[in-house]
């Protein structure tokens, strides 16, 4: 099937990507050693002076690195379950629409925010939330209490979550309308023949021909249940919801390049890349278990 | 003299060691060491010498007089981003070198010049590891430090008096000796530093047209500024109508030095000095940040952003712009900023002509003053080489500069004249004033304005003070007039006030703990006392702040800083 020249030529097109993969993935990864050195930018790499796990140990040892982890594996895992749910529920809606230009329009609306960037976006919800915007209005014009979403510990996850899922839920029911797509239609035909309604069609047809869909999508997110949403966070985010809302690429960042303790805050990257490898190979091989998914 | 060439072999030795080990921390310590034993016998005669009253006119041997023959000085220094020098004229080769060279037969010549300020300080560094500087740099605190102790240095205590300028000493000893402490090691004077002038502080910027609209007074302490804050928040002082205006603006970072929009004033009102370092009662040295004061303070802000005095939402704000925002949209009356909001706050006039901003030095505290924190007095240091052929060129050189910078030569006074040409391009960084400048210039500009007669002024101030008297013929009709005659003027007049009371702080520097932990005390900080500020916390949590700030770093902090200050 493959004679030889053509390989070549595939390979030759290969190039450019592993070149670049080689150069922004590859050779970054010596500069993991900047974790176990009391790294000093005049001295480089190669001469800062070598302290073992001296900055791991610091990591732990400060009161904020619990509160940091459990912050990114609480908002993430939250994210990750509204973010499947919700496209979920709304592909299934949206399949059941008659209406086919209907269809398109809607879905087009709630893909669009998918585009926007988080600078723009952060602007805009604050904008909304603050004490004079539009949601405290309206909890005002039915009798509420105004709430100050974005300085309260109790809310900022709930805004992180809610404002995350709104932005990327159309991107998530693209992906499910391929799935439904892919449903045999001769399935519905023969339930409907067979006297199922449309909520049982539903529940008999649609929904066991998500699954593996459904499992796919999950067992791949948990890679990323240690990225919580670098963008969001930062540009969302104030001192007084740390609490709640830092995560460890803000804590990194802030630490990092803020704070220039580069061998404190590339500890933290690198452990958080450790656990993360871990996290995708579980998942890769769970994914392949269940839902018959192969790279390789 | 067999002695003293010893001694500086000695010396170079060990910086020559010191240079090759780069990193190794015994080195370093027994390289200063060698320096210190090796130095008194070198120069004794210097340190007589510069003991010897600075602000002496008669200099021995004038700071103009011209070499018979060329001498060459080469330099590393940070360039100029974003040089405006008209073509084909660069930093290396333009008419103020020439000017140097006309004048005094020196010769400037560039080794390196770096925009960037992270890669020129690690070019510094790497010149500092080689051994191999230029004649002349203008590097920072710490690379000086390093400079010193590896005996690069030139000593400059016996040229201070013969080659420096009346006009530079003036500009020191306006400092008393805060400006020259900063640059001697073991007493002997090692590089020129720059000068920090005073004015970083803030003011409290009342619209003094809704004052006189509600019939109140001009703030004077914290429960005045209380009152006027919630009358501006209450009573609709722009008179539109609408419940749309605020108290006191506020920023995340509650207090920093020349920090706009933040509490610092309300905190110094309490004698709480957040962050800085002062000497207590017994000698001490402590961090203000864990002061009782600083709960006190800290309890006041509390009642009044929960009386909603203080905008609810400074927190998410983003910080500058959009506070800036509602200065210029005339819905605040009441900003603590420093004297140089003047330019920010002459904004408002846009959309209101009638906004009449007042700085006052207020709040008080229960004597009757405005407690602030002076700046550190120097953060750039000039140094020369050790060894250099004629290291009073060096002087002579910054002399010159700063008689052409300031017009007082009149040779100057055409370079470039109208380019606005930013005076960086004079070889030498190095900024220097008096301590008060800006408080004296007002004074000037205010004897001139009065008498009509600008004889009284040093060439230096007249391009300022031809927008104040052209605001003050027409007033805010010029924006660019009033925003210069605001900030200058009025903000500097304000400086004037007999109301400071300025406080030294003990010490300023940055520790080996305190680079390393320094900022999750900091994070520390900032999220409790904004917690206690909005009432996330009880006011108690700031006791359970003191012995966490201790514990993870804090006592370590201190007790280096105490032994950095003995």
């Amino acid at each position: 099937m493959f004679n030889r020249s053509f390989v070549k030529y595939y390979h030759l097109m290969l190039l450019p990507g592993i070149l670049l993969l080689i150069l922004f993935s590859i050779v970054p990864m010596f500069g993991v050693t900047i974790a176990f050195e009391d790294f000093m930018p005049t001295k480089g790499i190669f001469r800062s002076e070598w302290v073992g796990l001296d900055n791991f140990n610091y990591m732990f040892s400060l009161p904020d690195s619990r509160q940091v982890f459990v912050n990114t594996i609480a908002i993430a895992v939250m994210k990750i379950v509204a973010g499947l749910a919700v496209p979920f529920v709304f592909s299934l809606l949206l399949h059941e629409a008659a209406n086919a230009k209907f269809k398109r329009t809607v879905q087009t609306i709630v893909y669009l925010p998918h585009f926007l960037s988080w600078v723009i976006l952060s602007g805009v919800i604050i904008n909304f939330l603050s004490l004079e915007g539009i949601v405290n209005r309206l909890i005002e014009w039915f009798g509420g209490n105004p709430v100050m979403f974005l300085q309260s510990n109790h809310w900022f996850r709930v805004v992180l979550v809610t404002t995350d899922v709104w932005k990327e839920f159309g991107w998530g029911t693209i992906i499910f309308l391929a799935a439904l797509t892919g449903i045999n239609p001769s399935l519905y035909e023969a339930a409907a023949i067979d006297g199922a309604n449309r909520f049982q069609r539903l529940r008999f047809v649609t929904v066991p021909g998500m699954v593996a869909t459904i499992v796919l999508l999950a067992t791949l997110s948990f890679g990323n249940v240690l990225n919580a949403g670098f963008d969001q966070i930062f540009n969302l985010y104030n001192p007084i919801v740390y609490q709640s809302g830092d995560i460890i690429d803000t804590y990194v960042y802030r630490a990092g390049l803020l704070e220039a303790q580069y061998g404190l805050s590339t500890a933290v990257g690198l452990f958080k890349s450790v656990i993360s490898f871990v996290l995708i190979a579980a998942s890769y091989g769970l994914a392949t278990r269940f839902a018959n998914y192969r790279i390789f | 003299m067999s002695r003293k060439a010893a001694a500086l072999a000695v010396a170079t030795v060990f910086s020559v060691s010191l240079a090759a080990c780069g990193n190794g921390n015994g080195s370093a310590s027994s390289g200063s060491s060698a320096t210190q034993s090796a130095s008194p016998s070198a120069s004794a005669p210097a340190t007589s010498a510069a003991s010897a009253s600075a602000s002496d006119g008669a200099a021995a041997e004038d700071f103009s007089k011209k070499y018979d023959s060329p001498v060459t000085l080469t330099i590393g220094r940070q360039g100029v981003s974003g040089n405006n020098l008209p073509a084909p004229d660069t930093l290396e080769s333009n008419d103020y070198l020439k000017y140097i060279q006309n004048k005094l037969n020196v010769t400037i010549k560039y080794d390196f010049s770096v925009e960037d300020t992270d890669a020129f300080n690690q070019k510094v560094n790497l010149a500092i590891a080689s051994g191999n500087i230029p004649d002349v740099m203008i590097v920072s605190q710490d690379q000086f430090t390093r400079l010193a102790q590896a005996g690069l240095l030139e000593d400059l205590s016996g040229l201070y008096d013969p080659y420096l300028s009346p006009l530079i000493k003036d500009y020191y000893s306006s400092f008393g000796d805060r400006a020259l402490k900063t640059a001697k090691v073991d007493g002997k004077l090692m590089a020129l530093p720059n000068t920090n002038i005073d004015g970083n502080y803030q003011l409290l910027w009342v619209r003094k047209d809704w004052l006189d609209k509600l019939n109140l007074q001009v703030p004077a302490t914290v429960d005045d500024l209380e009152a006027v804050a919630k009358a501006f928040k209450d009573q609709d002082p722009d008179g539109n109508g609408k419940n749309d205006t605020f108290g006191l603006l506020g920023d995340s970072h509650l207090f920093q030095d020349g920090g706009f929009f933040t509490f610092d004033p309300i905190f110094n009102a309490y004698h709480s000095y957040p962050d800085s370092w002062l000497k207590d009662a017994s000698g001490q040295v402590s961090n203000g940040s864990i002061a009782p004061e600083t709960k006190q303070a800290l309890g006041r802000l509390r009642e009044m952003y929960a009386s909603g005095v203080i905008d609810k939402e400074f927190l998410t704000r983003k910080s500058y712009d959009d506070n800036a925002g509602f200065v210029s949209s005339g819905k605040a009356g009441l900003v603590l900023a420093p004297w140089y909001a003047g330019w920010m706050l002459s904004d408002s006039v846009k959309t209101d002509p009638k906004a009449d901003w007042v700085p006052v030095p207020a709040p008080l505290d229960a004597d009757g003053k405005r407690n602030v924190i002076m700046s550190s007095p120097a953060s750039n240091f000039l140094v020369v080489k050790k060894g250099v052929e004629h290291p009073e060129a060096v002087l002579k050189v910054l002399s010159m500069e700063y008689q052409g910078l300031r017009l007082l030569d009149s040779d100057a006074a055409n370079l470039y004249k109208d380019k606005g040409v930013s005076w960086l391009n004079w070889p030498f960084n190095l900024q220097l004033d008096y301590f008060d400048s800006v408080a004296r210039s007002a004074a000037a500009y205010k004897q001139a304005l009065t008498s009509n007669d600008t004889s009284g002024l040093k060439p230096w101030q007249l391009a300022t003070f031809d927008s104040v008297k052209k605001d003050a013929a027409n007033p805010k009709q010029d924006m660019p007039s009033f925003a210069n005659s605001l900030a200058y003027y009025t903000g500097g007049t304000a400086l004037e006030s007999d109301k400071f009371n300025r406080i030294d702080p003990a010490y300023t520097g940055q520790t080996e703990t305190s680079l390393k932990r320094g900022a999750n005390l900091t994070k520390l900080e900032n999220e409790t006392f904004l917690k206690i500020i909005t009432g996330q916390a009880p006011l108690d949590d700031f006791d359970k702040f003191v012995s966490q700030w201790k514990s993870i770093g804090g006592d370590q902090i201190t007790k280096e800083v105490n032994d950095a200050v003995k």
